[in-house]
């Protein structure tokens, strides 16, 4: 600072003694001559290299997220390895090192070939060991156990490619063949994710951890617009002065200028305040709905505002730009309007996002101005159109879910022996008189059932075959809609509960209120929402939902399906005698080899799952729910 | 069943502003002009134009500088070359600003996108970038007028110093300093 000072003041004496020798030639004490020109001149050139120095660390500019988008589910499989090591292991194959890519991706190829080509498991193991198992010689070259032939040329490439990219990309494909999986025409042969990777949809995550609502004001920083400038201003005086040209020299000044310019005033204190309308805040899910945001300037002009409003994450922009920059003074506000569509679920609107600048463009501050709106979006009532396929299982309450047992019905079970008692109109008429024996009708007897609809919410189930689209877990809640009003109208006691470590239960009941009770938490429960996901190591989940579950109770789960781990807790539930179906949203992609193999393996699943007498109903994306529900009918 | 309901459009077109971009490349095109008193200077400066416009195009800010520089490497170089100085001054002024106005471009398309209402602020600041380089070009080429000829050596050496100390306490400067936040 003294330092400073201390330069401000040799220039004003320099600048007052210069004045005086332009009006007295001779009169000051200045020591110059000709001579010196030239040395100072050479001086202000070398000084250029240290400003050109500084002129390259240029800071980035303050960052705005995509509020526009939604966010962008994942397609499952995008690491490879840990997709391989999440295949189902062979129980009687249990010789392979697992935790090696190598041994991972041998168990997968053994999985499908025991499944697919109807191999016994040893088999499988010698076709993979031996490099018979598929037609892609690199592959099989890899995945083989030992020396692959005495060609040099092999075993160079083995030694070479071991754990390369290319060769596991291979071995996945073929793995993905052997399940027969297409590949995708469109597809690329690496791993690298497709859709130009989002990386913030919402102004939410700019907050600090110390936020308490309001305004939050950053530090105004250097942009450092105009770095260039002092550059020019000291290459022209150092030319000009060398060569005698006072073009040159004047052209500096210009320069001179635009650095006073950068340099001119600190900016005014900002000051905003937002309010934001919207059209509805309980729309359908698929409404469009309008939002207003006005921007007023509490305090002084403000000549730059780059305006983002912070649309929430989960919701995506389809007409208008929520974005603005506008010159606003002490005082005026400035309205604009945008139009969104509305998904299922509770969706806050984050902070609106303001970057002030002052005229010279010389420097920024980031504001975060607060205005809480939310939306809830509840899906229309549409009850599914065909029944649910539901476990045979007898119960105690009337109802329309057909039993193996007879009695009063519709359908007809057998025939037995007249006793006393019976109503007259089941009595077999026509056998009493063809034969004279009197024998009395039995009809299937329908009965009600308790079922609890899971949806499984696991991070890992925030997964889609297309960003644009749902993912699982939106498909999943979207079709436990539509499935549980179709139960309680066919007489059932439904409840619903989260399948994962977040807390949410509804217990079993039918009624009005309950149907009610049953849509509003299934299209708002914080728990059904991405990113709300409490502590992943609570590995306890399971023991707690099955002491909730009320005995005698079938389930109906909503799951991709896609690890391990949802398989065995389908088993233990169904060791514990709860009769559970699955209905699966697929979310699996085939644009790469990691994709391809984890679709192979969510087959995989599929059909172990299937084997154990659980009914798993498929559900391809972009076909309607019915059709899934109608091959499950038609194929028992 | 419409369960797949698109999401939204792809991600948001980041380029540079369109107003800002046009109003610099006119800049530059005003700089080659002022700049054609010599083969080398207009060359310099066609070739900075370029630079610019390609810097516009693919949004990036290194050749969007090194354009400007260019520029204003033309208008000194026509200056030595003995165009007039009013020439050489007016070069100097649209030089900077089709740096400047680049900038700006590239900037707001990087914050707000193309397609966000951004012309109020841009033409805000192209008008007052304008107005600085015209005050002091005015004045400038007022005293040229006012005092020619054989102004002591000393003198400008003095003036000289005082422009360089300027410049290193401009530099030191921080815009930022006098504000509590």
């Amino acid at each position: 600072m003294n330092w400073r000072l201390l330069l401000v003041a040799v220039g004003v004496v320099v600048f007052g003694v210069s004045l005086f020798e332009l009006a007295r030639p001779g009169a000051s004490p200045l020591p110059a001559n000709q001579a010196l020109l030239p040395v100072l001149a050479a001086v202000v050139l070398v000084y250029v290299s240290v400003v050109l120095n500084d002129v390259r660390q240029r800071p980035d500019l303050v960052e705005t997220p995509d509020v526009e988008l939604a966010t962008a589910p994942d397609a499952p499989g995008h690491d490879l390895e840990q997709t391989a090591a999440g295949f189902p292991p062979v129980a009687e194959f249990g010789g392979e090192k697992q935790g090696t890519v190598r041994g991972a991706l041998r168990n997968a190829a053994v999985g499908v070939l025991t499944r697919y080509r109807g191999l016994d498991p040893g088999q499988a193991r010698r076709q993979v060991l031996d490099g018979s198992w598929t037609d892609d010689r690199r592959a099989a070259d890899w995945l083989a156990e030992t020396d692959p032939g005495s060609s040099l040329r092999r075993r160079l490439r083995r030694l070479l490619s071991s754990g390369s990219r290319t060769e596991r990309a291979r071995v996945a494909d073929a793995v993905a063949d052997v399940a027969d999986v297409e590949t995708d025409p469109t597809g690329r042969p690496d791993d690298e994710p497709g859709f130009a990777a989002v990386a913030d949809t919402g102004t939410g995550g700019r907050l600090p951890e110390t936020h308490t609502g309001g305004q939050t004001r950053d530090q105004p920083r250097q942009t450092h617009h105009w770095a260039g400038v002092s550059v020019v201003v000291l290459v022209c005086l150092g030319v000009g002065v060398l060569l005698e040209q006072p073009g040159v020299v004047l052209a500096g000044a210009v320069a001179v200028g635009y650095a006073t310019y950068a340099r001119a005033g600190p900016p005014g204190a900002v000051d905003l305040s937002i309010s934001r309308s919207v059209s509805t805040t309980s729309p359908d899910a698929g409404e469009d709905v309008a939002v207003t945001v006005t921007v007023t300037n509490e305090g002084g002009f403000c000549p730059d505002l780059r305006i983002v409003d912070g649309v929430p994450e989960s919701l995506a922009v389809t007409d208008g730009v929520p974005r603005r920059a506008v010159a606003l003074r002490g005082g005026e506000s400035v309205t604009f309007s945008y139009t969104l569509r509305a998904r299922q679920g509770t969706h806050e609107f984050g902070p609106t996002q303001v970057v002030a600048r002052p005229l010279s463009n010389s420097t920024e501050q980031e504001l975060l101005v607060d205005s809480e709106t939310t939306i809830t979006a509840v899906p229309p009532l549409r009850p599914v159109q065909e029944s649910v396929p539901l476990r045979r299982q007898p119960t105690q309450y009337a109802g329309r879910a057909p039993t193996d047992s007879g009695g009063e019905g519709i359908e007809f079970h057998t025939v037995r022996e007249y006793k006393p008692g019976d109503s007259m109109a089941r009595i077999d008429w026509n056998r009493r008189a063809r034969t004279g024996e009197l024998t009395t009708l039995e009809f299937r007897r329908e009965r009600a059932t308790r079922v609890v609809l899971l949806v499984d919410a696991r991070p890992g189930s925030h997964v889609g075959h297309d960003p644009l689209a749902m993912d699982a877990v939106e498909r999943s809640l979207g079709a436990a809609q539509r499935v549980f009003p179709a139960l309680l109208s066919e007489g059932h006691q439904v409840g619903i509960a989260a399948f994962g470590p977040a807390e949410c239960f509804l217990a079993p009941d039918t009624g009005t209120s309950h149907r009610q009770r049953g849509r509003d938490l299934l299209a708002t429960h914080p728990a059904f929402r991405a990113g709300a996901s409490p502590d992943e190591n609570r590995r306890i989940w399971v023991r707690q939902l099955r002491k909730r579950l009320p005995g005698n109770t079938q389930l109906v789960l909503f799951s991709p399906l896609l690890d391990g781990r949802t398989v065995r807790v389908v088993r233990e539930l169904e060791a514990y005698g709860y009769p559970v179906t699955v209905l699966s949203p697929d979310p699996t992609a085939t644009e790469t080899p990691g994709q391809r193999l984890m679709r192979a393996r969510r087959r995989l699943l599929v059909t172990d799952l299937r084997q154990t007498g659980v009914p798993v109903l498929d559900w391809p994306p972009g076909t309607p729910l019915e059709e899934t529900l109608k091959r499950e009918v038609v194929t028992r | 069943m419409s369960n797949d309901t698109s999401n939204g459009v792809g991600p948001i077109d980041r380029s540079p502003t369109h107003l800002s971009s046009t109003l610099a490349l006119l800049a530059g095109v005003s700089t080659a002009v002022l700049s054609a008193y010599a083969q080398v200077a207009l060359g310099a400066t066609l070739a900075g134009l370029l630079v610019l416009g390609l810097g516009l195009g693919v949004g990036r800010q290194s050749p969007v500088t090194v354009g400007g520089g260019l520029l204003v490497a033309g208008v000194v170089a026509a200056g030595v070359s003995g165009a007039p100085v009013s020439a050489t001054v007016l070069g100097m002024t649209t030089a900077l600003l089709a740096f400047d106005l680049g900038t700006t471009a590239l900037g707001l398309g990087e914050q707000l996108g193309r397609e966000a209402p951004t012309s109020e602020v841009e033409l805000l600041h192209a008008v007052a970038s304008a107005a600085v380089g015209l005050g002091v070009v005015v004045p400038a080429l007022a005293i040229r007028e006012v005092a020619t000829g054989g102004q002591p050596v000393s003198a400008v050496f003095g003036l000289l110093v005082v422009v360089l100390l300027s410049v290193v306490v401009l530099r030191r400067a921080d815009p930022l300093s006098g504000r509590r936040a």
